[in-house]
């Protein structure tokens, strides 16, 4: 029971650090600095609030670590290519946002 | 699946004859989904950010949105996770009540977003925007709008609908601490879309 006890805590944490990264989130979306680097913070952390809420609420820490390689280069691989290739393509639009 | 067979799975390289990832079936199809699922988030998305560049120019989402009343959206739906995720664990644990007290308490987080997303989609509807035009800038930008936070929506509709099945069968004692897993796999999908867009669309 006490291990189950420490799993309702451990929900309860990551529900924390989940709201404290959406302020920060807020904040980092309110701030004047240049799109590229916000956009980098803002992926960084929908990264980490996504590996979050994929590893222990969806408890991929405890699946086998073959399915979690499924789902982690599933997703995060394939969805970084379909948005790196246009956006090579759209990088004379960044040169001008850059000093925006 | 019994748990020391799974865990037996878990530790031995696989031979064939038994599950690959040491999972049932239902569970592995629910995962292979998601990521189908979270792929065709990452092509909206995508699709958005191409059209985005290519105009130039965006509406500050700061004249068109209220910030307070999103961040209280994304609030209620990480909850409704965390409602969640506390209802798998009394599953397990085979705690009925627990169970069908948490499952309520996520439809009731999922059913207050819906409430303000209609909230929202009404306000700017009013407001003047169409999937074709909107009074801030871009004709784009109300057809990105519609499409990304009315796919979510329907994920959230469907995942209360999957929900609602759930908390009455396990009223009715009628679960498996699994069905009650898998179930819980799509509704924090659903959150963890909400992080993307969130971030996507409403902050950068």
């Amino acid at each position: 029971m006490t291990a189950e006890s420490h799993g309702y805590g451990i929900y309860w944490i990551i529900w924390g650090v989940l709201l404290v990264l959406t302020f920060v989130m807020i904040s980092i979306g309110e701030a004047n600095m240049s799109y590229l680097i916000k956009g980098a913070l803002l992926l960084v952390g929908a990264a980490a609030k996504a590996l979050l809420i994929i590893f222990y609420f969806m408890h991929l820490r405890l699946e086998k670590a073959g399915l979690a390689v499924i789902v982690l280069v599933g997703i995060f691989l394939t969805g970084f290519l379909m948005f790196a290739l246009p956006a090579y393509d759209g990088a004379h639009v960044f040169e001008n946002l850059l000093y925006r | 699946m019994n748990r020391s067979a799974a865990s037996q799975v878990a530790e031995s390289p696989w031979g064939g004859g038994v599950a690959p990832f040491a999972t049932s079936w239902q569970k592995l199809m629910m995962w292979i989904f998601i990521v189908t699922d979270g792929l065709l988030f990452a092509g909206l998305l995508v699709g958005y950010g191409v059209i985005r560049v290519a105009n130039g120019s965006w509406p500050d989402q700061g004249e068109v949105f209220h910030m307070n009343f999103i961040a209280l959206m994304t609030f209620t739906l990480i909850t409704s996770s965390l409602f969640m995720a506390s209802a798998v664990g009394g599953a397990q644990a085979g705690k009925k009540s627990h169970v069908t007290l948490y499952v309520w308490l996520t439809i009731l987080g999922g059913l207050s977003f819906l409430g303000m997303q209609a909230y929202e989609w009404t306000t700017v509807i009013h407001e003047g925007a169409r999937l074709t035009s909107n009074p801030w800038g871009v004709p784009q930008f109300g057809s990105c709008f519609f499409i990304i936070t009315g796919f979510h929506g329907m994920h959230v509709i469907t995942g209360v609908t999957i929900l609602l099945i759930v908390a009455i069968r396990s009223a009715l004692g009628r679960y498996s601490a699994e069905g009650v897993e898998i179930a819980g796999l799509y509704w924090h999908f659903v959150d963890l879309v909400w992080v993307f867009i969130f971030a996507f669309f409403y902050l950068i």
